[in-house]
């Protein structure tokens, strides 16, 4: 089916069928960046609104009533505006940012690219995947303008908060917008994850075996492997949630009095919801941070000059974290009234995620050992990756183990925790991912180096400045999803720290537009790379000409000799060898790696 | 206007910094390099190795200059092991934390790609030997703080020691209701269909071990003495949180929770410790339950025996609360702290007042 | 032998330039998408399975699935639903024979064999909503469940105190879930009629393939499956 499309290029494409509803895996992939850029800003918006109450929770900003109206009377946002927020945002990052938006743009740009193929195995499918996201993305955007607000019960929707609209304003209107937009985000998942799985097993161009594929596409798979199993649970919890709050069921539901009335519903477990929100919920963050491990070590290797170290032990890592991810997801709930011995195992479990995580870093540090280091922006950032990935990474130690989360659970410190090695990692390894493939996204233009310079050292600063401060405050005991704190003589000693906190947040939220005007301004000023392969890589995709078509190749798809790790190998005339370069007559008298 | 010319501005800032940003990358590129990163390489390399030193140093002047902000240590027992573990896993892990960053950063500086050298990186693409050294020593590490992580949470999570007394945590959007099973020792029945005006848990009246549980709006326990708290919630999702006695337990609605800890420092001696008169034990919901979460604030104080009876039996009854017309007049005769029928509301004031007052002469 | 034979020879299942098992993406992917379909039912019969155990009393199915539509009385134990499910296993045969002349090339095979695969889930939907309809008659809904530890009961007894309703949650899970999978038949044979007409009109034919009928039939044979974990759970245990 795909090859069909060798050929398609010599037909004038109209704009519709060119921009619009492409096929095309490059165009859809500029679809998802730019969707998830676009929600990155609002997502961000709405933080800096929220870390204006903390961080100054007095003072009023009258521009706030100018922009918000009655959500923040007298310049200050009012409490069901601010669970709103700190609900969006969440929802936002996790899953049109840093899923779709990460998962959606990379995939889609790499696997057909360096697996050597002319498009995804189901170009319609892969187009319905971008449009249903799309959909998804119109109706939770619309939600924002509700009367009662957006969804307001947290990211995690537990109910019986989410299911009663008594319970807060954005449980009526804004939450089943919330479950429209997200069973349709379910459905783009699915076939943007069914098709990047078959794509890698079945399109892989002659002499890309499994084992000569970058580590990005590895990512992927496993990262579209752990959607395709673990969105279904969220698929049907929010089925079941849909009945009960809109048809009176009690799956969730049980002995409740609100609003100087009791409910009908007997029986129902709070606690199941919980199961199956975290048995996607968990490997949902996995599937978050794998691609950007995966671009984080090609970027690694290919600046460094030097092979990853290690790659079988990064393939079993991958695979060793998409399997523990799967059982692991009840150390969520230490403290909802789990049987203290099953929180014990998955105590057990948790812990053991860590030495796969380990490796990963280890070898990551090897690999820029004795290299050659090139810092471009995306290098940079592939490094800032690492940091925050270890440092977020130790203090989940800590959370994972059930002990200490009887004092953590729910505080600052699990804010730093995940905001560090998920959302930061994430955002890293997206930066360089798109400093890195610009070339390749817009026709061999280039980032502007200076200002991605600039953006990395800006970024790095001032999200260290955010969230290794909340580590001191939840160590503190101060409870997350407060509005304020100055009801409390315990929690209310830190005006100052989260006025830093706040700054920074603003300073870092600002700083992200030296990218959007980067990205943006470099699409037609961007200065032309002056080859194909502007970063001396040894991947397929450098291969392909500038202008893009149907098809990648105008002629016969390259065939690959060798893996995609050949940097810097003693008697090689330069310091890369690209994947079709065939192997000399000694390098296929050695045992290893090709 | 303003924000409009704000915005201009704003733009025309990012495409200078652009057209600036273009201008070093031509000079970089017309120096006669064609690989511009071989000119900003130290530059970069530079700002790492600055960064990583501001990074680590912050990190241990902050944690330095905050640690009187944390918590003081455990007011109860099981909360040392808490703050041990945390202890000894921040030992380990910070261990780990500083090497790697060190050497990530280290070796970001050292094998900078640099102008006219003519050094290769070194074609290292595995070792066994490695691979299996780092899966195997973190394996031990997290093995070890594993082994006593099981055993603390399986001793803070066994079952309440017998001599404990029991208390009952209902939270509501947004507070708390407290109950004390009163002479009998046992809770009456509740059923939340029952729940009214005055009626604020469902108490189940028509069981007698209902007849004498004690209603109070906040908490008051013995020192040294194991506490069970049953904890329930009336409409969505709370949490019983006690920041200072490391206690944290989801109230779930439908399904009762529990959690038990022995407090051993009295509010008295810890309004010493800390040199604050005005310093309380307080509760507080961890677990997002709507627009009032952040205030759902109630005290908890530690006191001897003594004062915890003697407190105790200034407390009113929730039956005298739901039906003081038959109650009320039952209660006074059978205690004698209860002299006469008051409206609940004032009842509860005035006790405050006199729970304070009774600790302040102490 | 040169390495390069030998790589050759151990890759060329995943070596890259050639569909692993000679399997085409349709298949593939429809193999996941059921993998990940099956989830969903998994999660579904979780669901079942802790609502259930965690319920006091449960009613006895051989009490509540004890009826024939149009036949009087209450004493066919399960007989109705075996019907059901005889009609969907045959069905699924049916559909297997349709994917074997599919194989070779029979178009009216084809079509004769996907026609009685259509009237078997359409009489399979057929029996649910007849199931559904008489369950709700009796009583059942979401909100209330007339088969109380004491017999078939009526709301207005429940509520004037004089006799006890079983758990509401049978209701509900029934309805979902049984809707859930009904859903399933329901887009099955949907599915079925379009491929029927394609076949009608010899698109696969021209094609010279009929890889179609077998995709269909993997999903088909899937909801076959899945009834019968509903089966086992609701009417059987």
């Amino acid at each position: 089916m795909a090859d069909t499309h060798a050929h398609g290029h010599h037909h004038e494409e109209s704009f519709i069928s060119k921009y619009i509803f492409s096929q095309d895996h490059k165009m859809i992939a500029k679809q998802f960046l730019i969707t998830g850029i676009i929600w990155g800003v609002i997502g961000g918006l709405m933080s800096v609104l929220f870390r204006l109450q903390l961080g100054w929770p007095l003072e009023k900003f009258p521009i706030l009533e100018t922009l918000l109206g009655h959500w923040a009377e007298g310049g200050q946002i009012v409490p069901e505006f601010y669970y709103a927020l700190v609900t969006m945002h969440g929802t936002i990052l996790v899953f049109f940012v840093l899923t779709a938006g990460l998962s959606g743009t990379f995939a889609n740009l790499l696997i057909p690219y360096q697996i050597g193929a002319r498009d995804m195995a189901s170009p319609l499918l892969n187009m319905l995947s971008f449009w249903f996201f799309f959909l998804a993305s119109a109706i939770m955007f619309y939600s924002l303008f509700l009367p009662h607000g957006p969804a307001a019960g947290g990211w995690t929707i537990y109910p019986p908060l989410s299911a009663l609209p008594q319970a807060i304003p954005g449980s009526g209107d804004g939450m089943t917008f919330w479950l429209i937009a997200m069973a349709l985000f379910i459905v783009s998942s699915l076939m943007g994850g069914l098709n990047y799985v078959v794509t890698i097993l079945n399109m892989r161009t002659k002499g890309m075996s499994m084992t000569r594929m970058p580590l990005t596409i590895w990512a992927i798979f496993f990262t579209a492997i752990i959607g395709v199993l673990s969105f279904p649970a969220l698929l049907a919890a929010a089925l079941l949630l849909i009945f009960d709050r809109s048809f009176g069921t009690s799956f969730y539901l049980a002995d409740i009095f609100i609003g100087g009335e009791a409910l009908p519903q007997v029986g129902g477990s709070p606690i199941l919801f919980q199961h199956l929100f975290w048995f996607l919920g968990h490997p949902e963050v996995y599937i978050v941070i794998l691609p950007a491990m995966g671009i984080v070590s090609e970027v690694l290797s290919t600046n460094a000059r030097k092979p990853i170290f290690g790659y079988m032990a990064m393939i079993y890592s991958i695979l060793g974290i998409t399997f523990l991810s799967f059982i692991v997801w009840a150390h969520h709930m230490f403290m909802s009234g789990l049987n203290p011995f099953i929180g014990s195992i998955f105590m057990v479990l948790t812990i053991i995620i860590a030495v796969p995580s380990a490796v990963k870093v280890f070898n990551w540090i090897a690999t820029i050992w004795k290299g050659n280091i090139r810092f471009t922006p995306a290098m940079l950032f592939a490094i800032g990756f690492v940091s925050t990935f270890i440092a977020g990474g130790v203090t989940g130690i800590f959370l994972g183990n059930s002990t200490i989360d009887i004092q953590l659970h729910d505080t600052y410190f699990v804010v730093a925790h995940f905001h560090i090695v998920m959302a930061l990692s994430a955002i890293f390894g997206m930066f360089a991912g798109v400093y890195h493939w610009y070339p390749k996204l817009f026709h061999g233009r280039m980032m502007n180096s200076h200002m991605g310079y600039l953006h990395f050292f800006a970024t790095l600063l001032t999200a260290y400045g955010v969230f290794w401060p909340m580590h001191y405050i939840g160590m503190a005991g101060v409870p997350r999803r407060y509005y304020s704190f100055e009801n409390f003589t315990t929690f209310n000693q830190f005006d100052g720290l989260n006025a830093f906190i706040s700054a920074c947040a603003i300073i870092g939220f600002a700083a992200q537009f030296i990218f959007i005007a980067n990205f943006f301004l470099s699409i037609f000023w961007g200065r032309k790379s002056k080859t194909l392969n502007p970063w001396n890589s040894n991947t397929l995709e450098w291969t392909t000409p500038l202008e893009h078509f149907h098809g990648n190749w105008p002629g016969e798809i390259p065939e690959v000799h060798r893996w995609a790790y050949d940097y810097s190998k003693p008697g090689a005339e330069n310091d890369y060898i690209p994947q079709t370069t065939p192997l000399t007559e000694e390098e296929l008298k050695e045992p290893a790696h090709h | 206007m303003a924000y409009l010319i704000g915005g201009i501005v704003f733009v025309l800032v990012l495409v200078l910094l652009y057209q600036i940003g273009t201008v070093f990358d031509l000079i970089a590129i017309n120096k006669g390099q064609d690989d511009l990163y071989e000119k900003s390489n130290k530059y970069n390399a530079l700002f790492m190795l600055g960064f990583m030193v501001t990074f680590l140093v912050g990190i241990v002047w902050s944690s330095v200059a905050y640690s009187d902000t944390f918590l003081p240590e455990s007011s109860s027992e099981h909360g040392r092991l808490i703050d041990e573990m945390f202890n000894i896993t921040l030992f380990w892990t910070g261990i780990i934390f500083f090497i790697t960053q060190i050497l990530l950063f280290i070796f970001a500086f050292k094998y900078r790609m640099q102008k006219g050298s003519k050094r290769k990186a070194l074609f290292f693409p595995e070792n066994d030997t490695l691979e299996i050294a780092w899966t195997v020593v973190p394996a031990i590490v997290l093995l070890g703080l594993l082994v006593i992580g099981v055993k603390s949470w399986n001793k803070v999570m066994s079952p309440p020691p017998a001599g404990s007394i029991e208390m009952e945590a209902t939270a509501y959007q947004f507070g708390w209701i407290f109950r004390y099973p009163g002479a009998d020792g046992k809770f009456g029945k509740r059923d939340y269909k029952l729940i009214d005006g005055t009626n604020s848990i469902g108490l189940d009246l028509t069981d007698e071990a209902a007849k004498d549980d004690i209603y109070t709006s906040d908490v008051f326990l013995p020192v040294d003495v194991p506490t069970l708290v049953k904890i329930r919630a009336r409409d969505v999702l709370h949490n019983f949180y006690l920041p200072h006695f490391r206690v944290k337990m989801d109230a779930v609605p439908g399904i009762p929770t529990r959690f038990w800890f022995k407090p051993d420092v009295t509010t008295v001696e810890m309004r010493e410790n800390m040199k604050d008169a005005e310093f309380e034990y307080e509760l507080a919901c961890a677990e997002m339950c709507g627009a009032g979460h952040y205030n759902m604030r109630r005290t908890v104080t530690i006191g001897t025996m003594e004062e915890f009876e003697k407190w105790l039996s200034e407390q009113v009854t929730f039956a005298s609360l739901i039906d003081p017309d038959k109650y009320a007049m039952a209660e006074s005769t059978e205690s004698e702290m209860m002299e006469t029928e008051m409206p609940s509301d004032s009842i509860m004031v005035e006790n405050q007042e006199l729970t304070t007052d009774s600790l302040q002469i102490n | 032998m040169s390495a390069e034979a030998i790589t050759q020879k151990v890759g060329n299942i995943w070596g890259g330039g050639t569909r692993p098992f000679n399997v085409r993406y349709g298949k593939m992917m429809m193999w996941f998408f059921l993998i990940s379909d099956a989830f969903t039912f998994a999660t579904l019969l979780i669901v079942y399975g802790t609502l259930r155990f965690s319920a006091d009393w449960w009613p006895e199915p051989l009490n509540v699935f004890n009826t024939i539509p149009g036949v009087h009385g209450n004493s066919y134990p399960l007989v109705f639903v075996t019907i059901m499910t005889f009609i969907l296993i045959v069905s699924s045969v049916t559909m297997v024979l349709a994917v074997y002349d599919g194989h070779h090339g029979n178009k009216k095979g084809v079509i004769k064999w996907m026609v009685y695969t259509i009237i078997g889930g359409a009489a399979f939907l057929g029996c649910q909503a007849l199931e559904w309809t008489h369950l709700i008659h009796e009583g059942l809904s979401l909100y209330f469940n007339p088969f109380g530890p004491d017999g078939l009961v009526t709301k207005e007894a429940v509520m004037a105190g004089t006799a006890v309703a079983g758990p509401t949650h049978f209701g509900q899970l029934f309805f979902f879930i049984t809707g859930f999978h009904g859903t399933h038949v329901l887009s099955g044979v949907v599915i079925n009629i379009i491929i029927l007409v394609n076949t009608v009109n010899g698109v696969y034919e021209k094609s010279g393939d009929y890889e179609m009928i077998e995709k269909v039939g993997l999903y088909w044979h899937f909801v076959d499956l899945v009834w019968v974990f509903v089966f086992l759970l609701f009417y059987l245990i």
